[in-house]
């Protein structure tokens, strides 16, 4: 670590990106998919009946019916309404056992609908910090240490980045590593202020609770329940008072929250201690376009009397930051256009840290060329590099397969098609450990421009919600799905036939550029003192 | 958003046209006067910080931020592609 300031800041640039890179691909690309998540979620549940301007107290009502007429003794019960982006209408419920269940209902009749089981795009979207199947300490220590590292990675970047202004719309194309380093650049600091966003929100929310619980600890002692309370502007729960009280029917309390607020933006509709005096129900709505936190109204489940409305109470201005934080990582207020520009963003998140990974790996091979010889370290970062950038997105439309594939009655469906995701990307993982480099990057290009230049056919074949159709019918949730999949099969595809090219040319114009791939099976021998 | 879109794209163009290596791609190799270079980036920053106002005026501060940064992205993104690859649509006779 001698030499230059700068110099040193590129050593720590190099060596934090590469440490954590993959893992920090890994969460871009499924956080990236997180903005699309009910919009995935419906692709991923095709039998949905949707809202299409059904009245939202009338749906409450149908789920109240359900709820009164279909299942016993429940303790307490809630209704997610096809608000907004939102297209299911649930019912979940608790019973006096503590047994729990939940029916999608058709928004007009109020029926069950059969929808198949699926994670959809809520799984994929807490994957980027739950890590699916590791314990959740675990999972949000990885995440946390990988978000620290990616802080370092882009403050040192800034550091290190000579011209960021003179430099912001430079391309230079086929100059090799300068392209990759163009594109690298590119890729960073058009959505820095993203990236800088989306790093440190992410690092606060889980650092917060792992790497610096004494923060909390140090003035709430092990009672972390009231310092929960403390920032929260809802209404604390009442503990059911033991007596019975025939509840009241929520359309007297519906017409209070028309009054208040109009129910047209009221996503949920909770109601706790259900038959017992102290009964609670509190209507949530969350604003689109922005950056505040759900606000609720909670009423006596009994008289109706309004008891709380958390937009009285102004939150502490540390809360308020947290929430704004919040708000801009979920982006959950974008409207639709806004939606792809956060999308578009992500994915150059992961594009910036893929080329990163690549340059790593081109930087050295340069060197093993001309040396004659490549270390087994690059080679296995290599073959990680191909396995990871495109393995991962493969592995993705597996996924995407899986939930069309698979028999609609099998046992675990959900962990099923996830199980397949992971299968599909560790053998992406393998592959290139056994192939050579521009092959193994060529050859899962092939793969991943099939698995989603196909998946708009899976559909077709598989559901009456096929492009033809969703385009007809104006339906943009499905048919954006399936023109996005078309998308990234083309890129793929373009960049496989761009790779074929150079190969070609490149065998052409030098025909020993392969000796170093077969070198790299040799052991490497010292060097002669 | 289409006036915003309009600014930040104009504002990317304009920026980009100011520089010595772009003005070169787009004018085959002809060299970029001082005074062009200035009017070009003053009038830059002018589209890029309306584009700004625009977003805010019409979503309020948090939201229009957010705005603001995505179309800066897109457009900055896009402009690099063009002066790349079909630097030939930006000249002017």
């Amino acid at each position: 670590m001698n030499g230059t300031f700068r110099q040193s800041m590129n050593w720590l640039h190099t060596w934090s990106g590469l440490l954590v890179g993959s893992l920090l691909y890994f969460m871009f690309v499924t956080g990236s998919l997180g903005y699309f998540d009910t919009e995935i979620d419906r692709w991923m549940q095709p039998e949905v009946v949707l809202a299409d301007g059904a009245e939202v107290s009338n749906m409450v009502l149908l789920a109240e019916q359900y709820i009164t007429q279909q299942v016993a003794n429940v303790e307490s019960w809630r209704v997610a309404l096809p608000v907004g982006r939102e297209p299911l209408l649930t019912v979940s419920w608790r019973d006096t056992q503590g047994v729990s269940g939940e029916t999608i209902l058709n928004p007009h009749t109020g029926l069950p609908v059969a929808v198949r089981k699926t994670g959809g795009g809520q799984l994929l979207y807490m994957m980027h910090w739950q890590l699916h199947y590791l314990p959740n300490q675990v999972a949000r220590w990885l995440t946390s240490i990988a978000a620290m590292f990616m802080l370092i990675a882009l403050i040192t970047g800034i550091v290190v980045h000579k011209k960021i202004f003179k430099d912001i719309f430079t391309f230079r194309p086929n100059k090799k590593q300068r392209s990759w380093l163009d594109v690298h650049n590119i890729f960073s600091v058009l959505p820095l202020p993203f990236h800088l966003m989306i790093t440190y929100s992410g690092l606060l929310f889980l650092a917060g609770s792992t790497m610096m619980p004494a923060i909390i600890t140090g003035s709430y002692g092990t009672d972390w329940q009231s310092y929960f309370d403390e920032r929260s502007t809802r209404f604390a729960i009442v503990e059911p008072a033991g007596k019975s009280a025939a509840p009241l029917p929520l359309v007297t309390v519906i017409n209070d929250v028309e009054q208040r607020w109009g129910i047209e933006n009221v996503g949920r509709v909770i109601v706790r201690n259900n038959g017992d005096r102290n009964a609670r129900v509190s209507f949530s709505r969350f604003l689109s376009d922005d950056l505040k936190a759900r606000e609720t109204l909670t009423y006596d489940g009994i008289s109706g009397e309004l008891l709380h409305d958390s937009t009285a109470k102004k939150p502490s201005l540390a809360t308020q930051t947290s929430t704004v934080l919040l708000a801009l990582h979920e982006g959950l207020f974008a409207s639709w256009p806004l939606r792809w520009l956060y999308f578009l963003s992500g994915i150059l998140g992961a594009g910036m840290i893929a080329t990163g990974l690549i340059l790593w790996a081109v930087k050295r091979r340069a060197k093993a060329e001309r040396l004659g010889k490549a270390h087994r370290g690059l080679v296995f970062v290599e073959g990680l590099n191909a396995g990871t950038v495109i393995g991962l997105p493969i592995a993705i439309a597996v996924y995407f397969w899986a939930n069309r594939l698979l028999a609609m009655n099998v046992a675990d469906r959900e962990e099923k098609e996830v199980a397949a995701l992971f299968i599909a990307w560790a053998i992406t993982l393998i592959y290139p450990m056994f192939r050579p480099v521009k092959g193994a990057w060529r050859e899962l290009l092939w793969l991943a421009a099939a698995a989603y230049g196909l998946l708009p056919i899976v559909n077709a074949l598989t559901t009456e919600h096929h492009l033809a159709n969703s385009l007809a019918q104006g339906d943009w949730v499905m048919a954006g799905f399936d023109l996005t999949a078309l998308a990234f099969g083309a890129t793929a595809l373009r960049a496989a036939c761009y790779l074929r090219a150079r190969e070609s040319r490149g065998l052409v114009k030098s025909s020993g550029k392969s000796k170093v791939e077969t070198l790299v099976a040799v052991p490497i021998k010292a060097t002669a003192p | 958003m289409a006036v915003g879109f309009t600014l930040s794209f104009l504002g990317c163009v304009l920026l980009s046209l100011s520089m010595k290596r772009h003005y070169a791609q787009v004018n085959k190799h002809r060299r970029l006067s001082k005074r062009i270079s200035i009017v070009f980036r003053v009038l830059a920053y002018l589209c890029l910080f309306a584009c700004g106002a625009v977003c805010i005026q019409r979503y309020g501060v948090g939201v229009g931020l957010v705005w603001w940064w995505g179309l800066l992205t897109l457009t900055a993104l896009l402009q690099t592609l063009l002066v790349a690859y079909w630097p030939q649509w930006l000249r002017v006779p």
